[in-house]
């Protein structure tokens, strides 16, 4: 394991107010809503930090997830599909 | 006889509707009202209050019709109207049972431990043609989980994707208050789902 990859790996222990720094600004941070300094300063321990790296994914993965995988069509019952026509034809509402 | 599918097109849709043409309804229904419903049965966890609002969805539409300028897909549109039909009846229901937690702010939610959720099965992973399938059931079920409260910002900003301004005004919540209360459902499902993101390249699947 080289020495970038071990320093990387302590990082948590080496800076942890930068881990928890991630984790205060992970929403911000995802939704780049910070301004350019502290955007950078969060990239750069990314970088050296595996472990915030990882929260940071899986919480973008946790929102591509939800968006992609939640709404599947499902087949409408027909007896509700009916009835929806006759609710068009017949609501007053609906003119 | 309906129209097959293929041959109605959403730019007639909008045009008949807009002409009120009432035919234009049920062609709607056949060819996206599966996605509605879908959208409505997320909101409403059973068939017959999905169907309520499919109805109310339907009359939104059509007295909001003249509003759509076409800045967005029409699918877009009326998906939201439906979100937005499914969010009024959940709010009619928690007034009707005297809860406001809709309506509350998120103050003291930061204190409070994350909603533990539940899922299934945490079997390991499957291949990718079956974890597609999997993800999806286990998604949902985390989703379906979630306090309502929860469940609602993240089905209307991360599901329908509304801008945050309209989740506002359709929850009643400060900005603060809705992006801490986001946070902390994306936090709690990511908790739920952890076995199904590591080393998971979602893009690829």
């Amino acid at each position: 394991m080289s020495m970038k990859r071990i320093v990387g790996f302590f990082s948590h222990l080496l800076h942890p107010c930068d881990c928890g720094r991630t984790k205060k600004l992970l929403y911000e941070f995802v939704e780049g809503d910070l301004n350019s300094e502290t955007s950078h300063r969060l990239e750069k321990h990314l970088g050296d930090c595996p472990s915030c790296l990882e929260y940071v994914k899986s919480y973008r993965r946790t929102i591509e997830l939800t968006h992609c995988h939640c709404l599947p069509e499902k087949p409408m019952p027909d007896a509700l599909k009916q009835k929806l026509h006759e609710f068009i034809e017949q609501n007053p509402d609906l003119k | 006889m309906q129209k097959a599918e293929a041959q109605i097109d959403d730019a007639q849709l909008v045009a008949r509707l807009k002409q009120r043409d009432k035919s234009a309804l049920a062609d709607l229904i056949q060819v996206h009202g599966a996605k509605m419903y879908g959208v409505a049965l997320q909101f409403m966890r059973n068939e017959y209050d999905a169907h309520e609002v499919m109805q109310d969805a339907l009359i939104s539409i059509w007295n909001k019709i003249g509003s759509f300028e076409g800045k967005s897909a029409f699918t877009s549109w009326i998906y939201r109207v439906t979100a937005n039909a499914g969010l009024m009846a959940l709010r009619k229901r928690k007034r009707h049972e005297k809860d406001v937690s809709l309506d509350a702010t998120a103050s003291g939610e930061d204190d409070e431990p994350l909603p533990a959720l539940r899922l299934s099965d945490k079997s390991p992973l499957p291949d990718k043609v079956a974890m597609t399938d999997e993800l999806g059931e286990q998604v949902r079920a985390a989703i379906d989980q979630l306090p309502e409260a929860y469940r609602t910002v993240v089905l209307l900003r991360d599901v329908q994707e509304l801008p945050m301004e309209e989740v506002m005004e359709a929850t009643g919540l400060s900005e603060p208050a809705l992006k801490s209360r986001l946070h902390r459902a994306r936090l709690a499902l990511r908790e739920a789902l952890l076995p199904y993101l590591k080393g998971q390249d979602i893009q690829k699947l």
